[in-house]
């Protein structure tokens, strides 16, 4: 059966009828352009392929840790990497940025915010209905937003000064690596079958380094890249199930402790999406409890950063996959580009401090 | 939902014969004597204070109830104390599931480990996995029952750990295969003289879960950062069991973990200082001396990956969590263990790194993620941040003993020295304890009387300071210390000697009851007598 469009990012309703159609030919155009620049996938457009009955989802769907692997591993100390990760959105590089409100004096934190909106969604939506993105922003974000503040020369800006930093507001992802468009080469490019020197390649990094896609340091890249390819090498067809996003999975709330013994996870809210396809979440502890954020412990530490909650995040893209054990595509005997064993340009810890102080601009591949 | 079919591996791979020992999870060595089957009795066998199993009466399902058992945790409630006894891990788990309809311990997750899980799918070796199984209620964060058991071996061993709400600590129970469900001691017994140390505690030194590797990237564990593919496991009812299709990755384990550590050692020490005083002061103040108990920690890099640098792990050259997240202390903020890839990969050559089972598989090179070394252990430094947090010891106290030789953060030599100073009892007054002026004292009136130099010169050297200018001056030492090592690790001379520091290290940590697995840790062409520390300046000697 085919799928007959492309919905939204969780079932949003921000689209007219003809604006969704227009959405999902956006989709559909970015999956087919993959599928022609990559030989040999696995993969398929369910607007164009019949998705057969023997279809099932990924269970569990393929998640990461929202807390950026990149700081994580230029950090000595659990403090230098939180202070590090809400220092700038740059560095917020796992399809998760966050920003954080603090009382003033106290500086305690009072609220969190996390989006896993991909750009190009705003984009589209700013391009159709620009008092959308602007009614969206007043409810969202602060409702002092101005139109003047998002639109130049009546063109959006996605870094305008709600959604550009940690402490400003956020409204979706802005870090060049976090895009929709990411996460369709990554799923079409790993889902090719590579046997090198007579070797299958199963580990996340031989893969990603050979299919030559996404960004080898990350969490995310190399994970969906390691799910998807091990659904390719059970010769499924596979695709990312619709909408096409990436989510919000949860938040663990495992040693948290609040001060009055009520459940932490009590302030934890989807505040767009759904439960299950959150794309937009709150931690707020609400008024009138006595305590903020900050008074929650976390295995007996203050919150005293948004990063800390980050480690305790995970984001998913769902699978789909059908024709199971019988979608045969040979396998590719070589590698994208350079031969398997070159090396690959590696962030350095210089690289993650000049991205807190000053933007960098990272290209994926 | 259906589930995928699992394809068979190329290459058949024998199954391990090894018995499948239980999970290092969970990860006691030590077995009991057989028990006829007919025996229907919880029992019970405590290291330290049974000679043999004794049948706890007063958890049958048939006791009085004015009898007093001290099992309240759901395994005890929910199965064995309503005369339920699990022959494997499919009837436990079962046992579990709550009546159709009711609420209970439903949610389940499951996690895989294996020291060959990550070798090349295409290489002849035994191979074992091991799972542990987590159910909690829907709304519960962290998991009331905690299961471990080899893959393959659906009635063989299995352990498991279980949260009492009553007492507030965690009830350890095992059932060797063919054998009887047995209680094993809880949490608290981790530090009473009398059991400490014995039987499960040997392992699970702090009385909560082991998690050995319990940070990124996870090395064994099947995680973001490397999976166990389904092509490694040639049995099929492993690899087409749910438990493992649907497993989650280790990093959903590693909170559930840290979770129950903060738990349940809080509520130890909590219990601890209701009393008049505290005795089993040294097994209690043990962490900040000695090194009771380890995790292992790697590179976030493959030892034969693809990456320009290799990350060195922070823990082995300082204990960053205490001295950073406890003491707020400033350490270099741009310090990082980057090493050049060719000075780690030439030091690997140079000592004959190699991985090997002791059964012919032999494969030249450090363990999958490279570098992997013991650090001072998520336990560990738990528990010294809820002594100073609830006024056992503290801060200053804590952060003297600590400065003393801090380049080495596990098996300090120097530090250890000192926990023979600790007295026996403390007492509590206005919900403090005096250990650490106690402590403190025995020390200034001993240190005049050892030589110069000694640890207890250096601890007095802390002690006698202004607490913001021991704070100051700790600082200084750090930064500069961590500035010598960023000079050494640029050099092929300064990598040499911390990868044989860490294997120094390493052959410590192999002595103990947690290394279980051949596997698990890699051999070297290094001296049998290998002894080194980590010096001032960043330089290692005996």
């Amino acid at each position: 059966m085919l799928l007959t469009q492309f919905d939204p990012p969780a079932f949003l309703d921000d689209f007219t009828p003809p604006q969704k159609a227009a959405w999902s030919a956006f989709i559909s155009q970015t999956i087919d352009r993959e599928l022609t620049g990559n030989t040999g996938h696995h993969f398929y457009n369910p607007t164009e392929t019949d998705t057969t009955p023997d279809v099932v989802t990924t269970d569990p769907p393929i998640f990461w840790t929202a807390f950026p692997r990149l700081v994580q591993v230029n950090s000595p100390s659990d403090r230098v990497r939180w202070t590090r990760a809400d220092g700038s959105r740059e560095v917020q590089d796992e399809y998760c940025e966050w920003s954080v409100e603090r009382e003033p004096t106290t500086h305690k934190i009072t609220r969190v915010t996390f989006t896993s909106e991909g750009p190009e969604y705003w984009s589209t939506l700013a391009r159709v209905n620009p008092t959308k993105v602007l009614d969206l922003y007043r409810q969202f974000v602060n409702p002092n937003v101005q139109s003047t503040d998002l639109f130049r020369n009546g063109r959006y800006n996605p870094r305008n000064k709600w959604n550009n930093s940690t402490t400003g507001g956020v409204m979706h992802l802005i870090q060049p690596n976090n895009t929709l468009r990411a996460e369709i080469n990554i799923a079409v490019a790993a889902s090719i079958v590579r046997r090198i020197n007579g070797e299958l390649l199963t580990d996340e990094q031989d893969l990603i380094n050979c299919g030559q896609y996404g960004q080898a340091e990350r969490f995310s890249d190399p994970h969906i890249g390691g799910e998807i390819n091990k659904l390719a090498r059970q010769q499924t067809a596979i695709t990312i199930a619709n909408p096409v996003a990436l989510y919000i999975r949860d938040l663990s709330t495992a040693g948290w402790v609040a001060p009055d013994g009520s459940n932490p996870k009590d302030y934890w809210q989807i505040v767009r999406g759904t439960p299950q396809l959150g794309l937009r979440a709150v931690y707020e502890v609400p008024p009138g409890k006595g305590f903020v954020v900050s008074d929650i412990t976390i295995n007996g530490n203050p919150i005293e950063f948004g990063a800390q909650i980050a480690d305790f995040i995970t984001i998913k893209i769902i699978g789909q996959a059908c024709r199971i054990g019988q979608n045969i595509v040979a396998d590719q005997t070589s590698c994208v580009g350079q031969p398997l064993f070159a090396a690959v340009a590696h962030p350095t810890a210089a690289m993650i401090d000049d991205a807190v102080s000053a933007p960098a601009i990272h290209h994926h591949r | 939902m259906r589930r995928f079919l699992i394809p068979r591996p190329s290459i058949m791979i024998n199954r391990s014969v090894s018995g499948l020992i239980a999970a290092v999870i969970m990860g006691c060595t030590a077995f009991l004597p057989s028990q006829a089957a007919e025996n229907q009795n919880i029992l019970r066998f405590i290291e330290g204070i049974d000679s043999a199993a004794v049948p706890m009466k007063a958890c049958d399902m048939h006791a009085p109830l004015n009898d007093p058992c001290p099992l309240n945790d759901p395994w005890a409630v929910l199965v064995l104390r309503k005369g339920v006894f699990p022959k494997d891990i499919t009837a436990a788990l079962e046992a579990l599931d709550p009546p159709g309809g009711q609420p209970g311990y439903s949610v389940q997750h499951s996690f895989f480990v294996s020291e060959s899980g990550q070798l090349p799918v295409n290489i002849a070796i035994n191979r074992e996995f091991r799972m542990v199984i987590t159910r909690s209620k829907p709304d519960e964060a962290l998991p009331a029952v905690l299961i471990a058991a080899p893959a393959g071996q659906r009635d063989g061993f299995i352990e498991l750990m279980s949260w009492d709400p009553t007492k507030k600590a965690l009830n350890f129970y095992r059932r060797p295969k063919g054998g009887e469900w047995t209680w094993k001691g809880d949490t608290r017994m981790a530090f009473q003289v009398a059991t400490a140390g014995k039987g499960c505690f040997q392992c699970h030194v702090h009385g909560t879960p082991v998690m050995k590797e319990l940070r990124s990237p996870w090395n064994n564990w099947h995680s973001q950062a490397a999976s166990i593919p389904p092509e490694a496991i040639p049995a099929d009812d492993i690899r087409t069991s749910p438990l493992f299709t649907q497993k989650l990755t280790a990093d959903a384990l590693e909170p559930l973990v840290k979770g129950w550590i903060s738990t349940a050692i809080t509520a130890m020490v909590q219990d601890d200082m209701k009393q008049d005083q505290i005795v089993d002061t040294r097994t209690l103040l043990r962490p900040l001396f000695e090194t009771d108990t380890v995790n292992l920690q790697s590179s976030h890099q493959r030892s034969k990956g693809f990456s320009p640098t290799v990350d060195l792990p922070p823990g082995f050259f300082l204990n960053f969590d205490v001295f950073s997240n406890v003491f707020g202390l400033e350490t270099l903020p741009n310090f990082s263990g980057l090493v050049d890839r060719t000075l780690y990969a030439t030091a690997v050559e140079k000592f004959g790194f190699s991985l090997s089972d002791g059964t012919g598989f032999n494969q030249p090179g450090d363990t999958h993620f490279g570098f992997l070394v013991p650090v001072p252990s998520e336990s560990g430094n738990t528990l010294i941040r809820q002594m100073i947090n609830q006024q056992v010891i503290t801060h200053h106290f804590a952060l003297s003993v600590l400065m003393v030789d801090f380049t080495n953060p596990v098996y300090s030599k120097a530090r250890s020295g000192l926990l023979q100073y600790v007295p026996g009892t403390g007492h509590i007054q206005d919900g403090r304890s005096d250990l650490a002026e106690k402590t403190a004292q025995a020390i200034v009136d001993i240190a005049p009387h050892t030589p110069a130099g000694s640890p207890e010169r250096d601890f007095v050297a802390n002690w006698a300071k202004d607490p913001n200018q021991l704070r100051s001056e700790a600082e200084k030492k750090m930064q500069a210390y961590q500035n010598a090592v960023l000079q050494r690790l640029k050099t092929q001379e300064g990598v040499n000697d911390y990868t044989r520091l860490a294997e120094s290290r390493r052959r410590r940590f192999a002595a103990t009851t947690l290394n279980e697995f051949p596997l698990l840790l890699p051999q070297t062409n290094l001296p049998e007598n290998l002894d080194l520390q980590m010096l001032p300046d960043g330089s290692v000697g005996p």
